[in-house]
């Protein structure tokens, strides 16, 4: 009886959706990520700015649960939701925006056997599915009702149409060279040769416009606290004012998730230990994964300290005059290749 | 648009429909305790109204009141990031009422504390401009930097940031030789730590391009408007309080006014940079030059008891004679003026003989440099209001008195 | 005294090397201060006044300066305007130094000045509805006192706070 039960719940959890969602590189993954990415982004910033970063909360280990006091803070904080507010969108917006930027995790493979759902087109998917979330941001500028929201909202929708433009273009740099749209595929093409060696035009490109996906600086214009106190996030407060801000980060790991697939040879180098299929179908796979995501994510969170932040005419002329340039020029390179290895 | 209807004390504005009011504080991170209405057409600035009352601490009516000692402590709560240089200012007329002068090392120990607020003003300000920016690096350097000269400030005066150091006739504290090598040896920190500024702060690409060619104020129109203080020189106009009334011991050194023509943003940073810079040359000048001798006029040393004196002698620290408590100035007014961090700073003191002051009038440079405010911002974007406000170095307690 | 004798004196005293000037009439003010701005006086440092309630007169008093022509002595050239109390205006001087904006207006909420063609009159430091009418820095303006120290007192003594 309990043995069918432990095997039933292992079932359930092993299932591809389930795991994929919630274990790796889902929900718990993520939040570990957060954890370790946030740690280190103050204790990176600290240091170059001379001072020590989180040392409050467990001064043993550096204070890297800061995180974790900090979301309990979130949780217990009142929420105040101010009357002028619409209500509804106003709740749904960082909640939502919270989910569908996790959803395209549901298309992103971290094991050559083991997917979240088998299809042939996950890169597109993937990429589909992380273009979401701006429009629950600026949803959530809409129903805040607040004028600094509503420019945040604007200048998020400007630069929606500028990077979401460059990180298609750059990926199907990449699609090209592999000739697929499916990342298992892609990654096991990559088996000798990286993406980034093939096509490191692409990469540049498509590294910039999620710099400027997510709002790192120099591109965190939306939020620009100094200007625009927030942005779409000015009348949040407890945990919705969490969640909003969990939403750039997850985005900026599920980004980087499709970067090192597409460009930094996914799960490569592929190696088993013979008899442990768990361990070496997922396990091993999914943790070079994140690990290569996350250092990625690292290099992102370390501009706060070095950049400031451009203002939206010089990101936007940035975005359309040279890094959209860039991308197709990696895309014309990428077909190039293809070209060639095709005549050769 | 610009139609405004007063009926009985209510106002009302036309507003057409591509404009948005929007209120920049006083609650805004980077607003300070103030507030700017501007009116945006898209993401330009078309019109921009400077609301800087918001910390009124009513020092001219408040000085009335008091005793001519006493305002001296009220007065250097206008900037206290700068008070050496505010109470120097008041002490400076109330002198020329009293017709005392300091002795020579007094002078030199003021424009010692002059020179060190100059540039931790400086470097608070830069630093509150860097997080406009949103340059935290920056903000976390200035600011962790500008210790060591507050240290530096307190080993003098005793106070980190409220001095009360000067006293009509001379300074409240005489300082060690081991102050100076100290001093030194905080200047050689600061001119090496100019350096990485340079390279972390004003060359970095990203926050170069944010300051170029924004909020340009040309030299017409900084002469025009009054401003005053390193705005004004980085215009290209060649004023200096320092220069023009030489006050304290600034006869006594070597300096140069650095001016800049472009008069943007960019200009006015490296503009003070170079102060800074300047700041250091005059204090070692001022190390190596500084006089032996009475901090306090002989006028009050007579007056001392045979216990200040021990005092003095053991600590070197004055101890009022109870003249303090009871100026009285002859009847007559008097101005004094002291470029301050931010510009020049103006008393002007009306003494009917009594205990108490006649009338203060007090004016600060943050005050004249805040009509920049309403004239800098229009025609740039909302972006770069907080990167013209933190340029021109804005205090708002030090405009609104 | 005529307009045109007492302006005649004024230029007469501006050609010395004196270091102020007083003068009766508000109506003087606009010449001589085009008169010190040709002569190099190109910007105000302080635009306020003095209030005199034994002879019933507010001072308006200008303390104005030169970036552009350094030599010029002396450095602060001060200008003072006797106006009437009870009905204090003088001619905005926003035409000949910009820099008196927001001085003029500061002017205005603390002591009442009207300056006749200021584009823009109104507090600048003061709260608008609060000290609409109400000038603190007249001698005549009595600072409220809080008594808040005051009542305690009296609530001890008669018992009510407990």
């Amino acid at each position: 009886m309990l043995d069918s039960f432990i095997l039933f719940i292992k079932n359930i959890i092993l299932w591809p959706p389930v795991f994929y969602l919630l274990i790796a590189p889902g929900l718990v993954t993520i939040l570990i990520s957060l954890l370790l990415l946030i740690w280190a982004e103050r204790k990176i910033a600290g240091r170059i700015q001379m001072r020590y970063g989180p040392l409050e909360i467990s001064p043993k280990i550096g204070g890297a649960i800061q995180l974790v006091a900090d979301l309990t803070r979130y949780m217990l904080q009142e929420i105040i939701i101010p009357r002028t507010v619409d209500t509804l969108p106003y709740l749904i917006a960082p909640i939502a925006g919270f989910i569908i930027s996790l959803l395209p995790v549901a298309a992103i493979p971290i094991s050559p056997i083991y997917f979240p759902s088998p299809m042939t087109n996950s890169i597109i998917v993937a990429l589909a599915l992380t273009t979401l979330p701006p429009i629950l941001n600026i949803l959530a500028a809409w129903a805040s009702n607040n004028k600094f929201s509503l420019i945040g909202g604007a200048r998020e929708s400007f630069l929606i149409a500028a990077y979401e433009l460059i990180v298609i273009l750059s990926a199907i740099g990449a699609m090209v060279i592999y000739g697929t749209s499916d990342f298992t595929e892609a990654v096991s093409l990559q088996k000798n040769l990286w993406g980034i060696i093939l096509n490191p035009i692409s990469a540049i490109a498509f590294y910039v416009a999620v710099l400027m996906a997510t709002g790192r600086f120099p591109f965190e214009i939306a939020e620009a606290e100094a200007e625009i106190v927030m942005g779409a996030y000015t009348e949040y407060s407890g945990l919705l004012y969490g969640l909003s801000m969990g939403i750039s980060y997850t985005r900026m790991f599920v980004y980087n998730v499709i970067f090192s697939l597409l460009f930094l040879g996914g799960w490569q180098p592929f190696f088993t230990i013979g008899g442990h299929i768990f361990i070496s179908y997922v396990l091993i796979p999914a943790t070079v994964v994140i690990l290569k995501a996350l250092i990625v994510s690292l290099t992102m969170v370390f501009t706060r300290a070095i950049y400031g932040r451009l203002r939206i005419d010089q990101a936007l002329g940035g975005a359309w005059k040279f890094w959209f340039l860039v991308a197709i020029v990696g895309l014309i390179w990428g077909s190039a290749l293809t070209y060639l290895q095709q005549v050769i | 648009m610009e139609q405004i209807n007063n009926v009985g004390g209510f106002s009302a504005k036309k507003v057409d429909d591509k404009t948005l009011i929007l209120f920049f504080g006083p609650q805004h991170p980077s607003s300070g305790h103030m507030r700017i209405i501007v009116k945006l057409d898209g993401d330009i600035i078309v019109e921009s109204d400077p609301d800087i009352g918001y910390v009124h601490r009513t020092m001219e009516k408040l000085s009335e009141t008091k005793e001519w000692i006493k305002n001296s402590v009220l007065f250097e709560r206008l900037a206290i990031l700068d008070a050496g240089n505010v109470t120097q200012a008041y002490i400076i007329a109330l002198e020329k009422l009293l017709n005392v002068e300091p002795p020579p090392r007094a002078l030199y120990l003021r424009t010692i504390l002059s020179e060190i607020n100059r540039i931790s003003s400086h470097l608070y300000g830069m630093g509150i401009f860097a997080i406009m920016i949103g340059s935290s690096t920056g903000y976390m350097w200035f600011f962790g930097d500008r210790e060591i000269m507050v240290q530096l400030a307190e080993r003098i005066t005793g106070s980190r940031l409220t001095h009360t150091y000067h006293i009509p006739g001379g300074v409240r504290r005489d300082v060690s030789n081991a102050f100076l090598e100290e001093l030194e040896k905080g200047l050689n920190y600061i001119e090496r730590r100019l350096k990485d500024y340079e390279v972390m702060f004003v060359n970095n690409p990203i926050i170069r391009s944010r300051l170029e060619n924004v909020g340009v104020l040309s030299r017409e129109r900084a002469i025009e408007l009054g401003v005053t203080g390193p705005n004004l020189r980085a215009s290209g106009v060649s004023y200096d309080v320092r220069v023009e009334e030489p006050y304290g011991a600034y006869q006594f050194v070597d300096f140069e006014v650095p001016v800049y023509k472009e008069g943007d943003a960019l200009a006015r940073t490296f503009q003070r940079f170079d102060e800074i810079r300047q700041s250091i040359s005059i204090l070692r000048q001022l190390i190596k030059s500084i006089p032996e001798g009475p901090v306090l006029n002989e006028k009050y040393l007579k007056l001392f008891t045979k216990k200040m004196k021990d005092i003095w002698d053991a600590e070197k620290r004055v101890k009022f004679p109870s003249i303090f408590a009871n100026l009285r100035p002859p009847a007559g007014k008097a101005y004094g003026r002291v470029e301050e961090g931010r510009g020049e700073i103006f008393f002007y003191l009306e003494s009917s003989g009594e205990a108490k002051p006649y009338r203060v009038r007090v004016v600060t440079p943050s005050f004249r440099n805040s009509i920049l405010l309403k004239y800098l911002p229009v025609g740039e974007r909302l972006a770069d209001l907080p990167a013209i406000y933190g340029s021109i170095d804005y205090f708002p307690p030090e405009a609104d008195r | 005294m005529t307009d045109s004798s007492r302006e005649f004196q004024g230029t007469s005293l501006l050609s010395e090397k004196t270091s102020e000037i007083i003068i009766d009439s508000p109506d003087q003010l606009l010449p001589l201060a085009k008169q010190l701005k040709d002569k190099g006086y190109d910007h105000v440092i302080s635009l306020s006044a003095v209030d005199y309630p034994k002879s019933n007169e507010l001072h308006l008093v200008i303390h104005i300066s030169s970036y552009t022509k350094r030599d010029l002595q002396p450095k602060v050239f001060e200008l003072r305007v006797k106006l009437k109390k009870s009905e204090p205006k003088v001619p905005s001087l926003i035409n000949i130094w910009p820099s008196v904006e927001f001085q003029e207006r500061e002017a205005y909420e603390m002591f009442g000045i009207v300056f006749e063609g200021h584009p823009d009159l109104r507090n600048i430091l003061l709260d608008q509805e609060e000290f609409s009418g109400v000038h603190p820095l007249l001698k005549d303006f009595k600072i409220p006192e809080e008594d808040i120290t005051l009542k305690l007192k009296e609530d001890v003594k008669s018992g009510t706070n407990k």
